[in-house]
């Protein structure tokens, strides 16, 4: 039922009450007038109490649902700023790394070139040595940025649940086009499920396992 | 005799790295795509130094390390935990487990090199 319907058939009631009322009183017929008006009024009573009380129980579920669809857009916002952040950690890390390996094999062809990849003394120069390290070390890169992409197609799938474009319900679109106020409990009902199954299939792990942006980083720790 | 170490990462250019720059110094290494293997391995085998990764499918890193604390035959066995994880709370939960040592990626490999050398000789 509508609200506008529940205020129209309340007006009308009472209306239709007092107008009974009024006639039977007129019609002067005593005690059983008096036991019909104390009987419509307290009819009409019980609706207006019914109807008030449904009207704070829809308010209540439907400043819940306000909340709970809120409360998924700023999840939705912050995965999006999150993901975009990492994308560019991303960027950062496979340039870096490229200008790295690049760098150090300019400096192992020159020295090669000028035949100074081994030592007078025999074995490997020194030099020779340090651009292989430095180019193992910023080779390493790939893990990082797989790890990085795993990460960020985590957020995609949040992202993904949150719009309704995955094909695994339950999803926020539903929910968001559901206007009348009669559906407020299924929304809710819908939004619970939503918030449960994003926490189930995502977890609350926010942080990225990577925190490096640059292929040189890394420590030794030893307990 | 060679000390072996067993290396444990899910990415196959990082079990190389680490597999060339030890055995170029006299260790003898043994790889394993995963905690699940890594464990399987460690069992088979003599093992001086388990060089585990945290992030991996089937078994993480943590819980190997605890596995293998559980086993008699790992009780004393230093584990160093390689992995891009920096954060403290995930040090501690690797100390917490068992862990010898943790090192962040990437690694130098003579910085790895000197590491080793340090827990197994």
């Amino acid at each position: 039922m509508q609200k506008s319907d529940v205020s129209l058939t309340l007006w009308t009631g009472g209306a239709l009450s007092a107008i009974a009322a009024l006639g039977l009183v007129m019609l002067g017929t005593g005690a059983a007038a008096a036991a019909t008006v104390a009987g419509l009024a307290a009819a009409w009573a019980a609706l207006v109490w019914r109807y008030v009380g449904r009207k704070q129980a829809y308010s209540e579920v439907a400043g819940r649902s306000q909340s709970q669809i809120e409360q998924h857009l700023d999840e939705l916002a912050a995965e999006t700023r999150s993901a975009r952040a990492e994308l560019e950690q991303l960027k950062e890390l496979l340039s870096d790394a490229i200008l790295r390996l690049v760098t150090s094999f300019s400096a192992l062809y020159g020295l090669a070139e000028r035949g100074q990849a081994t030592a007078p003394e025999g074995g490997i120069n020194a030099d020779f040595a340090q651009q292989v390290n430095k180019a193992v070390t910023a080779l390493q890169f790939q893990d990082m940025a797989n790890q990085l992409v795993g990460h960020i197609d985590t957020r995609v799938a949040a992202i993904e649940q949150l719009t309704g474009s995955s094909a695994k319900a339950p999803t926020l679109a539903p929910v968001l086009r559901a206007q009348h106020m009669p559906q407020h409990e299924q929304r809710h009902a819908a939004l619970d499920e939503l918030g449960a199954a994003v926490i189930a299939a995502h977890g609350r792990r926010r942080d990225s396992p990577v925190a490096q942006a640059r292929a040189a980083q890394g420590s030794a720790e030893l307990f | 005799m060679a000390k072996t170490v067993l290396t444990v990462d899910d990415s196959a250019s990082i079990r190389q790295m680490v597999s060339f720059t030890l055995k170029g110094a006299g260790y003898s290494v043994i790889e394993a795509g995963d905690g699940v293997e890594g464990l399987e391995k460690a069992k088979a085998s003599s093992v001086n130094l388990v060089l585990t990764d945290h992030n991996m499918p089937k078994m993480d890193g943590i819980t190997l390390t605890r596995t293998l604390r559980g086993l008699t035959q790992y009780a004393s066995v230093p584990i160093l935990v390689l992995t891009t994880e920096s954060s403290d709370e995930m040090k501690a939960k690797g100390k917490a487990a068992g862990a010898t040592g943790w090192m962040v990626k990437p690694f130098d490999p003579t910085k790895l090199l000197n590491i080793v050398k340090k827990v197994i000789g």
